[in-house]
């Protein structure tokens, strides 16, 4: 299997905190990988700095086999313009903990509007797969109605749907069931979990450690900017080997 | 002390042997007399103003009826629209290249647009209508070629500024201030983790301005226009915002936006 996404010492400051110390990380094709560690460990900054929604200080970081933000030519990195970025961010799906559904627009143009916008596929066959995903996603009915009208699980699963309308190679979850209420996180989950078992690549940042240990091909444990501990659940859930990991797993299982 | 430090004893006791039944009784709003007298008070006023309106023979509203329909009055109604026109249409094409030279992050055109904005907002109308009615004055001539080099064509300010153009020159910078702020204003409505969304799914035009964001933008700052001039194109404000914000989702972005005018 080959790398689908490659992250090679990548380094981030925001002024003079330095959130990404040094962060190399091979996820394959077809692998789920589940980011565990404490609140500012970099978790997120990481994330979104695989679609460059975040802009890495040094180091690369490729999803695909293509370098993300950049383009090379020669020996240089000349950065990539905004058009360009946004083309690359149409193969990557992003989930974010606050949902960050469109207000103004029913479910269905949700799904719809990137698909029709980003890659200018016709409106009516957009629609049909959008149809499609929803029902995926267990909201076949609910086409019509706004985001404010939704429960947070409900609005969650429509913004899977949406990341999913891209038909991307890799898919981002930030924290996605953090914002639910306890009996809403299942739903959600249920969703990724189904996703998982279709072969889809992803990196699930979490705190679910449940989850983890039943999805995830890869757990990583990070914890003040850097990767303490990556391999199977089974290795860093039951038999964690640095003392950083056991205190936190202590603390959360 | 001794009020504060000693638990309710006899209280206590009652209402944990025996509880009271409140389901008889009848339930009273809370009053608020403040309120009444402040709607009181401004009822006052609005009818003695519009009292005076009718009684005052100072008004002279047979004289207002007379002349309300003159050739000279209608003319000049229909220049208040076509100013009204001009001006809204030239203030907001400027006043969009403003808000979004004052979002930009050079500094440079960000000051330009800055003080450009806070010099039309502050200096009042009128003063600006003067000064560009005068601009032949300290005009005489226009060039048109190199920046400080040579000039291609030449025009006469006399000839090309008349009073309507000149109004319309004045009312349309001015807009263009406020235009900018509401543009901007607008914009900056737009809650963060939209733009972020749109931008993770590659919706394109973000910085700029079409796309979702920018029907959003124009959604969010239609209903707010402080136009003294425009208001006729407006919803009025107290249209739910989730409604005024779908419906134009209808409307072309890129068109709305340059037009500053989109249905909601």
């Amino acid at each position: 299997m080959t790398a689908m996404v490659d992250i090679r010492s990548v380094h981030k400051s925001f002024g003079s905190l330095e959130v990404l110390r040094g962060i190399d990380l091979e996820v394959r094709s077809g692998e789920v990988a589940v980011v565990l560690g404490p609140s500012g460990s970099g978790k997120s900054t990481l994330l979104r700095a695989i679609n460059h929604l975040e802009k890495v200080d040094s180091g690369w970081i490729s999803v695909g086999g293509s370098l993300v933000g950049y383009r090379r030519q020669g020996d240089r990195l000349y950065e990539l313009r905004e058009r360009d970025i946004l083309k690359q961010r149409t193969r990557i799906g992003f989930v974010f903990q606050n949902f960050n559904l469109f207000p103004h627009l029913t479910v269905l143009e949700n799904i719809v509007e990137a698909p029709v916008s980003a890659l200018r596929r016709p409106r009516k066959e957009a629609v049909r797969a959008a149809e499609t995903l929803l029902d995926r996603v267990g909201l076949a009915d609910k086409a019509a109605a706004y985001p404010r009208q939704l429960s947070g699980g409900q609005q969650q699963r429509v913004a899977i749907a949406r990341a999913l309308a891209l038909e991307p190679e890799l898919l981002l979850f930030d924290e996605p069931t953090s914002a639910l209420d306890p009996e809403l996180v299942g739903e959600v989950l249920d969703v990724i979990k189904d996703l998982a078992h279709q072969g889809t690549t992803m990196i699930v940042v979490t705190h679910e450690i449940g989850f983890a240990r039943e999805v995830a091909d890869t757990v990583v444990f990070m914890d003040g900017g850097r990767i303490v501990e990556r391999g199977t659940p089974a290795e860093v859930l039951d038999a964690p080997r640095h003392e950083r990991t056991k205190a936190f797993l202590s603390k959360v299982l | 002390m001794s009020l504060t430090s000693d638990p309710p004893v006899g209280k206590a006791a009652a209402s944990g042997t025996e509880r009271e039944d409140y389901s008889a009784l009848k339930v009273v709003p809370v009053r608020h007399p403040w309120r009444w007298a402040a709607v009181v008070a401004t009822a006052v006023l609005v009818a003695q103003f519009a009292h005076g309106l009718m009684t005052n023979p100072g008004w002279e509203w047979d004289v207002f009826a007379d002349f309300f329909t003159t050739r000279t009055i209608l003319k000049a109604v229909w220049i208040t629209i076509q100013l009204t026109f001009y001006g809204t249409a030239l203030g907001f094409a400027l006043g969009i290249v403003l808000a979004f030279m004052r979002l930009s992050q050079s500094p440079f055109l960000k000051s330009v647009a800055f003080t450009y904005i806070w010099a039309f907002r502050s200096i009042p109308l009128i003063v600006q209508l003067l000064f560009w009615f005068n601009l032949t004055y300290l005009y005489k001539r226009l060039d048109f070629g190199i920046p400080f080099g040579p000039g291609f064509f030449s025009f006469d300010t006399a000839g090309l500024v008349g009073a309507m153009s000149a109004a319309v020159l004045g009312l349309a910078l001015h807009q263009a201030a406020y235009a900018a702020e509401i543009v901007r204003g607008g914009v900056l409505a737009v809650d963060g983790g939209q733009l972020e969304a749109a931008a993770a799914l590659g919706i394109p035009g973000c910085g700029s301005c079409a796309g979702s964001c920018s029907r959003r933008r124009c959604a969010r700052s239609c209903p707010t226009p402080p136009t003294r001039s425009s208001r006729s194109s407006r919803a009025p404000r107290s249209s739910p915002s989730w409604r005024s914000a779908s419906s134009s989702t209808r409307c072309r972005s890129s068109t709305a936006a340059t037009a500053g005018s989109c249905r909601c």
